[in-house]
């Protein structure tokens, strides 16, 4: 009786009703708190990979711009190089010639010998002569230039997309980018979740690119060039050679031609026939071949997207490990338990999901060419904007786009 | 008849006042749990915007432009006066860590909030409401989040791609120098 009417006296019993609602409010209050929490990290992890993808993409746009530079300077340098060298040659192939004709004129003037012109001829012998004699040393000097040219070149192509990857990674880690090979396969675990697909064991499997073994442990891949796959243009700066046409890439052939004939007479002439030819008895023998056809670079790399993330983390309170029966652990339920369907010693931690972000960056200008196609053969970054006259809108303000493009 | 109304009127006497006493503690609690709640929801929006913020002004000194009043756009009005940009430049290299490079970054730190010794002084909403007390509180329980930062990294010169000749072979031997020095530290960290 007595159990009765505590029972019956507390169904009109008020007091701790107001700390109960207050204690409800305050549990539902804390857990809205603690998801927007959580949602808070979401926002800002999404942010971080955005960030480090983003200077990633610069970075990389930035050592490929200097590559495509480089080849350009390398270029250029070619060109004028190849141009002061074939003047030079050809002043001294036209001396070979001009040596053919002072030599006929020494012993037209032999005779003579006592007379001015007599001496006059024999001078310009001697310096049509001495003139004549580097052609070959010119022609060989210009081939290793431009072999050597070739080869900074072709190191310059291989270095820099090296250094863009390089520094794309460093900066991107810099900005709170993770390891891809840790993201990667938790993004593709929270996919293949969101998918309904069962991962249970594939973030193990692909968890393990993220431990690599022994020195490769040491790697950290923080940005990866996503369109390098199935493109290799990448690794060249989409850069590749090209035969030069026209001077003073390339020597006409009928230069060739009279380079051959010209030192061949000059040579015999200085060599023979005069008082002087003792002096150019050394003269080197002729080239295999007279004159070049070089190549230089050119091309452009295009566009590139670049990918970085940032790895999942634990929620903020751990809610995501709550398990709601706990208390029963070890128990065995079984589908009329409705409650909760799910594994019990081993639940699925809900945790704030990993983020993959993407950028692309382009090297605009023009492209790696040849000094005589333009001048102006720069190549340059492609500027990134933001309006440095922004200011705070205010309500009422028609709100014009701002962003950042790469 | 008579003893049966005294008890409920001394039970009405005892009751008095209870629902009064439950809402001040209730309000109490949830008084110290609505400014909790205001100011963690408050520090975790301004860590969100001071990403933002970071990551724009990394941007600007990676341009070697001026960061000026840019970060404090990022935040409400009344807020801008909270934030404080820094400044760090980074030595990068294309290899790994501690092989020296000639590229660099600028990494932005943009911190929103107050310190311990401004608190005593704020009159600022939402901080004042940190100087609140409650019955039985301690003092300064809730000044361990009184500020947040975050930061962002840019490429450092981002504006210089080498077009004149002279950059280009600067840049090209500062590369090839520092990328040896590296080197023989590298080498030298194995002997030692």
């Amino acid at each position: 009786m007595k159990l009765l009417e505590r029972i019956l006296r507390l169904r009109k019993d008020t007091s701790g009703s107001a700390l109960l609602l207050s204690g409800t409010m305050m549990f539902l209050v804390v857990m809205m708190v603690v998801m927007n929490g959580d949602m808070n990290r979401a926002v800002y992890d999404r942010i971080v990979a955005q960030n480090a993808v983003d200077s990633a993409a610069e970075a990389a746009a930035l050592w490929e711009a200097r590559g495509c530079n480089v080849l350009q300077h390398l270029n250029n340098i070619h060109y004028e190089g190849n141009k002061i060298l074939f003047i030079a040659e050809t002043a001294s192939l036209v001396s070979c010639a001009a040596s053919v004709f002072s030599v006929i004129a020494v012993n037209v003037a032999k005779p003579f010998a006592w007379t001015s012109a007599y001496a006059a001829a024999v001078a310009a012998t001697f310096v049509t002569c001495t003139l004549c004699t580097p052609a070959p040393t010119i022609d060989e000097a210009q081939e290793s230039f431009a072999k050597a040219i070739n080869k900074f070149q072709e190191i310059a192509r291989t270095a820099f997309p090296i250094l863009a990857v390089g520094y794309a990674n460093q900066v991107a880690q810099r900005s709170g980018g993770d390891n891809l090979l840790a993201v990667v396969p938790q993004y593709l675990a929270c996919v293949l979740d969101a998918g309904g697909v069962s991962w249970a064991g594939v973030e193990d499997i692909l968890g393990n690119l993220g431990t690599l073994p022994g020195p490769l442990k040491s790697i950290t891949l923080t940005a990866f060039p996503w369109t390098i796959i199935g493109d290799d243009t990448f690794f060249t700066l989409g850069v590749e050679t090209k035969d030069g046409t026209g001077l003073p890439w390339k020597t006409p052939e009928w230069w060739n031609d009279m380079a051959s004939v010209s030192y061949d007479a000059g040579k015999a002439a200085c060599q023979n026939g005069w008082e002087g030819a003792g002096f150019y008895s050394g003269m080197s023998d002729p080239p295999d071949e007279w004159g070049w056809k070089d190549k230089y670079y050119q091309g452009n790399p295009g566009y590139m997207t670049w990918m970085a993330g940032k790895e999942y983390q634990d929620e903020v309170a751990g809610l995501g490990s709550l398990r709601w029966l706990k208390a029963f652990e070890g128990a065995t339920f079984t589908d009329t338990n409705v409650m909760f369907s799910g594994e019990i010693l081993n639940p699925v931690v809900l945790k704030v999901p990993a983020f993959i972000a993407l950028a692309s960056s382009q090297v605009e200008g023009t492209p790696v060419i040849s000094y005589t196609d333009t001048v102006d053969s720069k190549g340059k970054i492609i500027p990134v904007y933001l309006p440095f006259n922004y200011k705070k809108p205010t309500r009422g303000d028609e709100l014009s786009p701002i962003g950042i493009y790469h | 008849m008579m003893s049966v109304s005294t008890k409920h009127g001394r039970g009405r006497e005892r009751r008095s006042g209870q629902a009064l006493i439950e809402a001040c503690i209730g309000l109490a609690i949830m008084a110290l749990a609505w400014v909790l709640i205001t100011h963690v929801s408050y520090m975790r929006t301004n860590h969100v915007r001071a990403v933002m913020a970071a990551r724009h002004a990394a941007w600007l000194m990676g341009h070697k432009a001026d960061t000026g009043g840019t970060v404090g756009n990022f935040f409400y009005d009344n807020d801008a006066a909270f934030a404080g940009v820094s400044e760090e430049t980074l030595s990068l290299s294309a290899i790994g860590e501690g092989w020296g490079g000639a590229g660099g970054a600028k990494r932005a730190t943009v911190s929103f909030g107050i310190s311990l010794e401004t608190l005593e002084s704020i009159e600022t909403f939402p901080f004042v409401l940190l100087k609140t007390e409650i019955p039985f509180m301690p003092t300064l329980v809730l000044t361990n989040y009184l500020s947040v930062s975050s930061f962002s990294a840019w490429p450092e010169d981002v504006d210089n791609t080498w077009t004149s000749r002279g950059e280009a072979l600067a840049g090209v031997l500062s590369e090839i120098l520092n990328s040896l020095s590296g080197a023989l530290k590298w080498i030298g960290s194995l002997f030692s």
